[in-house]
């Protein structure tokens, strides 16, 4: 057996700290937990193969780039299993959920997987458009416009009261 | 409350209760595994990349090299020893690779073999390797580094400031030695910038006490690095 490597520490600490909040974002890409799994569990996968390549400055949009298109991906082959009769992955809700969960899922189901990064990346963590931008690889003024139609198309469900009753369709 | 504010509440709490997660071991099981495949041997201590012009030549601190003779090169008819599937998806990785290992069959299998961009410091994810502007490939051998750089045109760098410069059929061969960073950690770069802007770059790295003792230690030649850059293969391939 091999010795372990000298930064392997760090990236367990990094896996520690971060994996929650790389959860979180894929989720709101993906809309399923067990799909967001998937994608993070790829995503620290090929971080752990290139971390002693990434400079430690770069760690944290390389793991939110990584997640991201490991989200995108997940998002294609869904695509395709649901184009051919196959029930893809969908947003599960219970009781506990409550309405503005599940509307919020439902809405951001109907924008594009690259609409939906943009929407966690900027609103869910916060990053300033640049960044989103550079996790995404896209011009800041396409962040910028894909971010005000995501919030005009959002717009219903966040001006909608909130409720504890609704009628979703699991899938 | 602005809308901004109200979607950044909803996302909180649409995303608050976590269920599942990765796995740490798993993470770190299948890491070490595709760190395993990506690499067919291993050499102890040195490594070797090679890289894309243009780098290397703003802050660091140039010296004139040795040797400013350029080698022009045909490529070598040697069969090329096997490779791994360093990013699935395309054969950039593979047959970069083989040429270097064509020229300098004494290097061990290349450690990685990545995409970049001239954003990023380091690799990019493998799935996003086509929008890579260069590609490169790193070696390890005795105690040296080897780093090799295949960049296309759009990532042209600054003017190699202080670098031996030499006309080379189809471009132009620069030579550069610095140091950065730590005064003992030398750099021997070798690079071959062609008429439409894309380049090569193949940098030896060694901690010496000078660059006089660096080039004692080194595993590769300017020669030989002359050679490998100037290989045709080593062309970015066209989007």
């Amino acid at each position: 057996m091999g010795r372990t490597p000298a930064w392997e520490s760090a990236y367990r600490e990094f896996f520690v700290a971060r994996q929650r909040s790389l959860m979180r974002t894929a989720y709101a890409v993906l809309g399923s937990w067990p799909a967001a799994e998937d994608a993070v569990q790829t995503a620290f996968t090929q971080l752990y193969v290139h971390w002693p390549r990434i400079q430690p400055g770069a760690v944290e949009t390389y793991a939110r780039r990584s997640v991201v298109h490991a989200c995108f991906r997940i998002a294609k082959q869904r695509g395709r299993e649901s184009a051919t009769g196959v029930v893809p992955d969908r947003p599960v809700a219970g009781p506990e959920d409550g309405i503005d969960r599940v509307d919020l899922v439902r809405a951001l189901a109907d924008l594009s997987p690259r609409a939906r990064a943009v929407v966690a990346l900027r609103f869910l963590d916060d990053l300033p458009v640049a960044e989103v931008a550079r996790v995404l690889d896209l011009p800041e003024g396409t962040v910028k416009s894909q971010t005000a139609r995501a919030l005009d198309r959002l717009q219903a469900v966040l001006a909608a009261p909130q409720t504890t009753e609704g009628n979703h369709h699991e899938h | 409350m602005s809308t901004e504010q109200v979607l950044r509440d909803h996302l909180d709490r649409a995303t608050s209760d976590v269920r599942g997660g990765p796995d740490l071991e798993t993470a770190v099981r299948q890491g070490r595994r595709q760190r395993r495949q990506r690499r067919t041997g291993l050499a102890v201590g040195a490594v070797a990349v090679v890289a894309t012009v243009g780098v290397g030549a703003g802050a660091l601190r140039a010296v004139t090299a040795d040797d400013p003779t350029p080698v022009a090169v045909e490529p070598p008819a040697a069969a090329p020893p096997a490779t791994s599937d360093f990013v699935p998806g395309t054969s950039i990785d593979s047959r970069m690779a083989e040429v270097v290992a064509e020229h300098l069959p004494a290097l061990p299998p290349p450690d990685d073999v990545y995409p970049s961009d001239s954003r990023t410091a380091g690799p990019l994810p493998d799935e996003e390797f086509a929008r890579a502007e260069d590609w490169q490939a790193v070696y390890t051998v005795g105690g040296s580094e080897l780093l090799v750089i295949m960049a296309a045109p759009s990532e042209a760098g600054p003017p190699c400031r202080g670098c031996e410069k030499t006309s080379v059929p189809g471009g132009t061969l620069y030579r550069q030695t610095f140091t950065s960073g730590d005064p003992r950690h030398w750099y021997f770069g070798v690079y071959l910038v062609r008429e439409d802007g894309s380049a090569v770059n193949a940098f030896e790295s060694l901690t010496a006490p000078g660059e006089e003792a660096g080039q004692a230690q080194r595993e590769v030649s300017d020669a030989d690095l002359a050679a490998l850059v100037q290989d045709p293969r080593l062309t970015f391939p066209a989007r």
